[in-house]
């Protein structure tokens, strides 16, 4: 049993040895640092991208108009060149459903008009997304404003506690796709190479007459990518965080991702032998598992593709995600996607481990 | 006990027989030198005895452990310095060997030992990268005795090398037999295979055509007293290898 557990001790050790090594030799390879950095601008980019930025000057509006006013009916255009851009919701669930990509909701009283005659300050109720809810008292002041300088009269926008939980088939942002993206490309572009490099300077040949044996350095590699992975992850919940509604699910569907590109990132590695095979490689499976996960939720997609799309792990991996941004996950689908998710990742392991004992000698 | 025990090792590839049914013995204490033209079989030799290639058939032990069954065990008696400079260029030659001392479970003092022993104690924190071939090839040595294996497997260890750091490192590997090293050593360089080996094996096409020691050989095979090793090994393979540093 002690000897078990000498051994065990060893293994993790051994693989813990190559993976800190890994470390930080990868972060003096330049091509690592390279990737690293373009990650960490994309990013960056998806968030500000998905986030109202302060030089936007169209306010898209989700509208319920109760009263039938003549709201919509006005001029949207405004002198400081803002323009309003609203569009009609026959009830306060389909505008709810309608708030997807726009940034503000907004419920018009029936007594809108006569209040307005009357030269009183008539009140919206606002909605925004939950994601924003941080910015509240902001936002009522900005709406507030713009509505006022559209009116030429005080008007105000109260949104209180008023927060637009998206439904799960509603697509909010592109912002669930980037943790897919950074993780995934985090993998591909790490552990294959620190596999490959091994392989080209032939240190892997003096890796397997030590005491590590293949699997100890299959292993050690998947571990540094995993550091790098994370670091990835982390990036991106520190910047997306808002748009959790279920970190429990959020988390399982990044733990699920995370061992899908490691198993991917891994594949790859024990397979391709040389950096042209790997840039060859790169473009079928950035097409064939990155493209699909990214289109699978746009509405105008061909039900044919949508239905091969379904059946992607990378696409169930994205709807998890965006399952734990929404007001509730459906239990079938989020069964489904996890059953996906997790078969690709035990196949791809299988393979990974069928070749590593195979190429053991 | 013997250092090496070799028996009928054969290894075929894609239906080629790149060694054929060899056996021998190496004694501890022993250089034992393994000569033969490019493509004999002595790189495919060395690869079975150090666990890496498995055996289509025969039987090979490295101090009592074979090397198909008990790789684990053999791993720790072994030191390897490999034909290439297979090292980390971007880590410095300290960092290098502190990553196989982890593997090797050996204290981070032990590192320090063996840079000095090797002279490369000066240069320990400069990149690998930035070193000549001469100290890439110290550093092989260093990282190759680094958990004090008994058995050391070089493979060319003086190919492409000055004079002088060729002599250097003939030195280090007879300093290294005094101490009691058993030592496995393939070259193409018939001087340096007759100055330091104790024994050679003559490999040509996967079959060990001669073994001896290189004063037998010459005995045996020569036609007078100024014959060399180049000699016997060109008469025995019909090939010529051209003259070592």
């Amino acid at each position: 049993m002690n000897e078990t557990k000498a051994n065990f001790v060893d293994n993790l050790y051994r693989v813990w040895a190559i993976a800190s090594k890994d470390i930080v030799d990868a972060l003096k390879n330049k091509n690592t640092r390279t990737n690293i950095i373009l990650l960490v601008i994309i990013v960056v980019f998806f968030y500000w991208s998905s986030t109202p930025r302060p030089f936007d000057k169209r306010i898209d509006v989700a509208i319920y108009d109760e009263g039938h006013s003549g709201l919509t009916d006005l001029p949207t255009q405004l002198a400081d060149g803002y323009r309003f851009e609203f569009y009609e919701a026959s009830s306060l669930q389909e505008m709810e459903r309608m708030m997807g990509y726009k940034q503000l909701g907004v419920v018009v009283p029936s007594d809108f008009d006569r209040v307005l005659e009357a030269g009183g300050e008539p009140k919206l109720t606002g909605y925004i997304l939950w994601v924003h809810r941080t910015k509240v008292s902001e936002l009522e002041l900005k709406y507030s404003d713009k509505f006022s300088e559209m009116l030429g009269q005080p008007v105000s926008v109260n949104i209180g506690e008023n927060f637009v939980i998206p439904q799960p088939d509603v697509e909010t942002s592109t912002v669930q796709f980037t943790i897919l993206f950074a993780v995934f490309w985090m993998a591909i572009t790490i552990v294959p190479h620190l596999m490959m490099e091994e392989k080209q300077t032939r240190t892997m040949e003096a890796l397997l007459v030590s005491p590590a044996s293949a699997g100890q350095v299959v292993m050690g590699k998947a571990l540094a990518g995993a550091f790098y992975v994370l670091l990835s992850g982390g990036l991106f919940f520190a910047l997306n965080w808002a748009y959790v509604t279920d970190w429990g699910l959020a988390l399982l569907a990044f733990l699920c991702t995370v061992l899908f590109s490691i198993g991917v990132a891994l594949a790859l590695g024990v397979f391709i032998k040389s950096p042209q095979q790997m840039t060859l490689w790169m473009l079928p499976i950035v097409v064939v598992l990155l493209v699909p996960a990214f289109f699978a939720s746009e509405p105008n997609l061909a039900i044919n593709l949508k239905a091969i799309f379904s059946w992607l792990p990378t696409t169930a991996l994205v709807e998890m995600v965006q399952f734990s941004f929404s007001s509730h996950a459906p239990l079938s689908q989020l069964l489904t996607n996890l059953a996906i998710a997790l078969g690709s990742t035990a196949l791809v392991f299988t393979i990974v481990i069928w070749k590593v004992r195979r190429s053991d000698r | 006990m013997k250092a090496i025990k070799v028996q009928d090792l054969t290894r075929d590839y894609n239906g080629l027989r790149a060694v054929d049914g060899i056996s021998f013995d190496v004694e501890p204490g022993e250089i034992f030198g393994f000569l033969g033209p490019n493509g004999a079989g002595k790189t495919t030799t060395i690869k079975m005895l150090t666990g890496q290639l498995r055996p289509t058939s025969g039987m090979a032990q490295v101090m009592g452990c074979d090397v198909v069954d008990e790789r684990q065990a053999l791993k720790p008696q072994i030191g390897v310095v490999f034909e290439n400079h297979n090292l980390y260029e971007r880590l410095p030659a300290r960092d290098n060997l502190r990553f196989y001392a982890r593997l090797y479970r050996v204290k981070k003092s032990r590192v320090e030992e063996v840079l000095a022993h090797v002279g490369l104690a000066e240069r320990a924190r400069d990149k690998v990268g930035t070193y000549s071939n001469g100290m890439k090839q110290r550093l092989l040595i260093a990282r190759a005795l680094l958990h004090k294996p008994k058995v050391l497997f070089l493979d060319e260890p003086t190919k492409g090398l000055d004079p002088n750091v060729a002599r250097d490192i003939r030195s280090i590997v007879t300093e290294l037999v005094d101490q009691g090293l058993t030592v496995f050593l393939t070259t193409h360089y018939m001087e340096e295979a007759d100055q330091l080996s104790d024994r050679v094996a003559i490999l040509d096409q996967g079959q060990i055509v001669a073994l001896d020691t290189p004063e037998q050989l010459k005995a045996k095979y020569g036609e007078d007293e100024s014959t060399t090793l180049e000699d016997i090994f060109v008469q025995l393979t019909g090939r010529y290898l051209g003259r070592g540093s």
